[in-house]
């Protein structure tokens, strides 16, 4: 995305003045204005029978500076506005310097085996879940993941090998939402997953349908799928990275880093205890601020770059008489000729949307879990 | 190309025929919100409210649980189809509704 002729520090209401400026004058049939927002538009001559609105000029404005659309603009704008070192990463180099050792350990490492244990916190509702999960990790594309609960229980494994993961429960698989009883009773035994996934380029299994199943405690505040050399997605919002000394976690001098990621609402940042021995996490604590404040506190042990799988670590076939599961296709589903539900909830962009204001508009409504960063 | 390109061209199409194309990221917010951002595709609107209160809401009347769900709604907010997985489906759906030749 490029900027071209944005000011260093750009102000929105600024550039909404501009956009109704420029409306103003588009329908006062200014010259200037014309050519601008047909050149913009790329509709010469402007349809003598469209109205020029608020948000065409906005678009204008938006092109006009680089950018596709006015959403694009606007939170360009925020973003920088939000960020304490406008868009460039600041902070403490050292800082910087290991944090970039930890990824280049995860991703040079062939072999990996670890147990995190961990505490999600919601400050709101002052709820706390606790777990452990332990992992083996292979490259290019092999995983075992075991999922502990509170009391220690082992309740879940799921095995990625060869494109494919198949996951199981240990006794009753948990009960989804819209799910009829009945249908959870005859299904709840004896149940495994499958799905083929792809290491590599998608969404990390391990944020993904491991939550979904309830095949792990919650969300990683470091995420293992940097072995699998993925990209983390934050690392495009840190906004600045601080040393905090060293501390002594499990025997291992550790540095303590912390990345700060500012996005527009919310505010998150995560404090890594990274061992000088291999460079792997220790312990790592992340707070999210923002509509719903919680905290993930993971200690990592056992922690093995140099980890000997063994045999059948990553692979796992159903018994006979197990049933492969998937939810039901309409379980749950509101049912066409039913007026839709309510809801009023906020937009990314600070906006409200509920049914009131989308009467006389078709309304095509995408709910999912992490699949707008997943697909 | 990548559902969130692809649901801002539906948004584009949409709004030209007056269909609001909507994605709500459910559970997790944050990913949504951090790929959002890194794409700077917040060209359509995203929902973001993750309290309870409307996870439970939302997850009761519109069958989103675990799984992608989709719903299109007409104009008096009466439901026409609902149904999961299928996000081919629901850019076919908005692009039939739009009149948008297909192929």
């Amino acid at each position: 995305m490029s900027a071209l002729g944005l000011p260093a520090s750009p102000n929105l209401e600024h550039l909404k003045n501009e956009a109704k400026e420029l409306l103003a004058s588009f329908r006062i049939h200014d010259a200037k204005a014309v050519r601008r927002v047909e050149a913009a538009l790329r509709l010469t001559p402007f349809p003598p029978t469209r109205m020029l609105r608020l948000s065409d000029a906005q678009l204008v404005v938006a092109r006009d500076y680089g950018f596709a659309s006015w959403p694009r603009l606007r939170n360009h704008v925020l973003r920088i506005a939000k960020s304490p070192v406008q868009s460039s990463i600041g902070g403490d180099p050292e800082a910087l310097a290991v944090y970039r050792e930890m990824i280049a350990a995860f991703r040079a490492a062939q072999s990996l085996s670890f147990e995190i244990r961990s505490e999600h916190r919601y400050w709101l509702a002052d709820e706390s879940v606790t777990g452990m999960t332990r992992l083996w990790l292979s490259k290019p594309n092999q995983l075992r993941q075991e999922s502990f609960d509170s009391s220690g229980a082992l309740y879940a494994t799921s095995v990625v090998s060869d494109g494919r993961l198949l996951g199981y429960w240990y006794g009753k698989r948990p009960k989804y939402e819209g799910e009829e009883e009945d249908a959870y009773q005859r299904t709840c035994e004896n149940a495994y997953y499958q799905r083929d996934v792809d290491m590599g380029s998608t969404y990390p299994f391990l944020n993904d349908t491991a939550q979904v199943l309830r095949m792990m405690p919650f969300i990683q505040a470091v995420e293992p799928g940097l072995f699998f050399r993925r990209e983390p997605p934050r690392n495009r919002l840190i906004v600045a990275y601080r040393s905090y000394g060293t501390e002594v976690v499990d025997g291992q001098i550790c540095d303590i880093v912390e990345i700060e990621m500012s996005i527009e609402t919310p505010h998150r940042s995560t404090r890594i205890w990274i061992a000088r021995s291999d460079r792997f996490p220790r312990r790592a604590i992340e707070t999210w601020a923002g509509a719903m404040e919680w905290t993930t506190t993971e200690e990592w042990r056992n922690v093995s770059p140099i980890a000997e799988m063994p045999d059948g670590t990553f692979r796992w076939e159903p018994p006979d008489g197990w049933t492969r599961w998937s939810l039901a296709p309409d379980a749950g589903l509101i049912a066409p000729g039913t007026p839709a539900p309510d809801f009023d909830v906020a937009l990314l962009d600070g906006g409200k949307l509920n049914p009131a204001k989308l009467r006389g508009w078709k309304v095509a409504l995408a709910l999912g879990w992490g699949w707008v960063a997943a697909w | 190309m990548k559902v969130t390109a692809r649901i801002e061209r539906l948004h584009e199409i949409g709004m030209r025929a007056r269909i609001r194309v909507v994605a709500w990221d459910l559970f997790d917010v944050r990913e949504a919100i951090l790929d959002a951002v890194r794409e700077n595709a917040i060209g359509y609107p995203i929902l973001y409210d993750p309290s309870r209160e409307a996870v439970e809401s939302y997850s009761n009347g519109y069958g989103a649980r675990a799984t992608p769900s989709f719903c299109i709604i007409d104009e008096n907010g009466i439901v026409i189809e609902s149904w999961i997985h299928d996000f081919d489906r629901f850019e076919a759906a908005v692009e039939r509704l739009a009149g948008v030749e297909l192929g």
